[in-house]
């Protein structure tokens, strides 16, 4: 089943949401930079809501098809992680980074990323 | 022939930060075969023009990649800033190149220092010296700031 | 720390029926880009292709100018640093374009490029002289139709300094 994102649709960064069994598999496809953070900040909250909202267990979000990600979008995701953190225990999800080895900034950034929080793995191919 | 140069001046604006980062990068193709070097490469010229675009004052900012007979790559870009930024950098600048503990435990302390504050990243140039492995350092002239960033390189021969 | 002020757009929209660039809601829609490297062909033909991404779209007549004045710099240009930049800005509403090349040259070369630009000057129509040119060009022979469909395109005037070994080549609005 998919979900609403309900963000204002963007030529540079695409983001589609759907129920997975009981998981969020959140997939982001495009360039995530200055011009996209906003809307990628819309697309991080209403994830968080609707995981929140539906007890999920785990959100899975998919970069491997995300050329490019800025440092300020990197800092969206730090802000996500922290969201999430601070629902537990009642809004407890985990969060599943995916990514692409054949992608430099997916290899390093999401190796920087997987040391913040307990509730994050990484899932590189 | 290998180009062992290429500069840019340009008003700073968000539309030309992709431009500016393709023909450098682009640039980059050109210069070495590594494509893992021209991603890192890639990655560190879009933090810089990022943070150029976002703190300088309206004038002109400049970009330079230049390699040097002695094969490093430097990356520079300058332009005019706020007095407040000048004093940011410089305290970010020399926290991150004193942290005991390496770059990468340094940007996940950046990290985690400003989780709570959606508006500001800080991230940019930590990012460059953890996740591209480069070493960022800066001067000032007046109000005009110049950010390097700095790797060795093997050029195409 | 203060805030990083907001990033406006500086770059404009062409709406005019001589392609070049009108003035845009925002009263300060000014803009340049200044390009310094050896000039290779590829880096001439990269910056060309930049260029017109950046104004293709919003005027036509503009990326041509860049691109004429470009590619002569690629055919002509002795090894050294070369130049080049567009520069747009508004005075009473109207726009002003400057568009320049610099780079070294022969003295030979120099020489030529003035005679052509003083012909191209001196015509009393440029879109004739043009058409002269492109008639001419049939029974062969190297002909400077670049400059010239930059004037008779663009509406631009163009002018050649030397300094030394060096050259400047500069379309600009009146």
């Amino acid at each position: 089943m998919d979900i609403d994102l309900q963000v204002p649709a963007s030529n540079e960064l695409r983001a589609t949401c759907r129920l997975d069994g009981a998981n969020l598999l959140v997939t982001l496809e495009g360039h995530a930079d200055l011009r996209t953070k906003a809307m990628l900040d819309g697309v991080l909250g209403r994830v968080h809501d609707v995981a929140v909202e539906r007890k999920a267990p785990e959100v899975r979000l998919d970069l491997r098809a995300v050329e490019f990600m800025n440092s300020s979008c990197i800092k969206s995701l730090v802000s996500w992680i922290g969201d999430a953190q601070d629902a537990a225990p009642a809004g407890a999800y985990a969060i599943t980074l995916m990514g692409s080895s054949a992608v430099h900034w997916q290899t390093r950034s999401l190796e920087a990323l997987s040391g913040l929080a307990d509730i994050v793995r990484i899932d590189v191919q | 022939m290998t180009p062992s140069y290429v500069e840019m001046k340009f008003s700073p604006s968000i539309e030309l930060i992709d431009l500016v980062r393709r023909f450098i990068a682009d640039f980059y193709h050109r210069l070495t075969a590594d494509r893992v070097l021209r991603d890192r490469l890639a990655v560190a010229t879009h933090e810089l023009l990022e943070n150029c675009v976002r703190y300088s004052t309206d004038g002109e900012a400049r970009v330079r990649v230049e390699v040097s007979p002695e094969h490093r790559l430097v990356i520079t870009v300058d332009n005019d800033a706020q007095p407040g930024h000048l004093d940011a950098l410089r305290k970010i600048i020399e926290e991150m190149n004193g942290h005991e503990d390496g770059a990468l435990a340094f940007y996940r302390v950046l990290m985690r220092r400003g989780a709570k504050d959606r508006d500001r990243s800080g991230l940019g140039l930590a990012r460059i010296k953890a996740e591209c492995d480069m070493a960022v350092s800066y001067s000032v002239t007046d109000s005009r700031v110049s950010v390097r960033a700095l790797t060795p390189i093997e050029p195409r021969t | 720390m203060t805030m990083p002020r907001e990033v406006r757009s500086n770059f404009v929209r062409d709406t005019s029926a001589q392609g070049l660039p009108t003035i845009p809601p925002s009263k300060n829609a000014e803009g340049f880009l200044e390009l310094v490297f050896e000039p290779t062909l590829r880096i001439v033909e990269l910056t060309r292709r930049y260029v017109e991404e950046l104004y293709g779209g919003a005027s036509a007549a503009l990326s041509v100018t860049a691109h004429e004045l470009l590619e002569n710099l690629a055919k002509h240009a002795s090894p050294g640093e070369a130049r080049f930049s567009i520069r747009v800005s508004y005075l009473g509403g109207r726009p002003i374009i400057v568009v320049r090349t610099r780079n070294k040259a022969t003295g030979e070369h120099i020489e030529n490029l003035q005679r052509v630009v003083a012909a191209i000057d001196a015509a009393a129509d440029p879109k004739q002289h043009y058409a002269s040119l492109l008639k001419q060009s049939r029974t062969g022979g190297d002909l400077p139709l670049g400059l010239a469909r930059v004037r008779a395109d663009s509406n631009l005037v163009l002018s050649v300094q030397r300094t030394r070994e060096e050259v400047t080549v500069m379309a600009n609005s009146r």
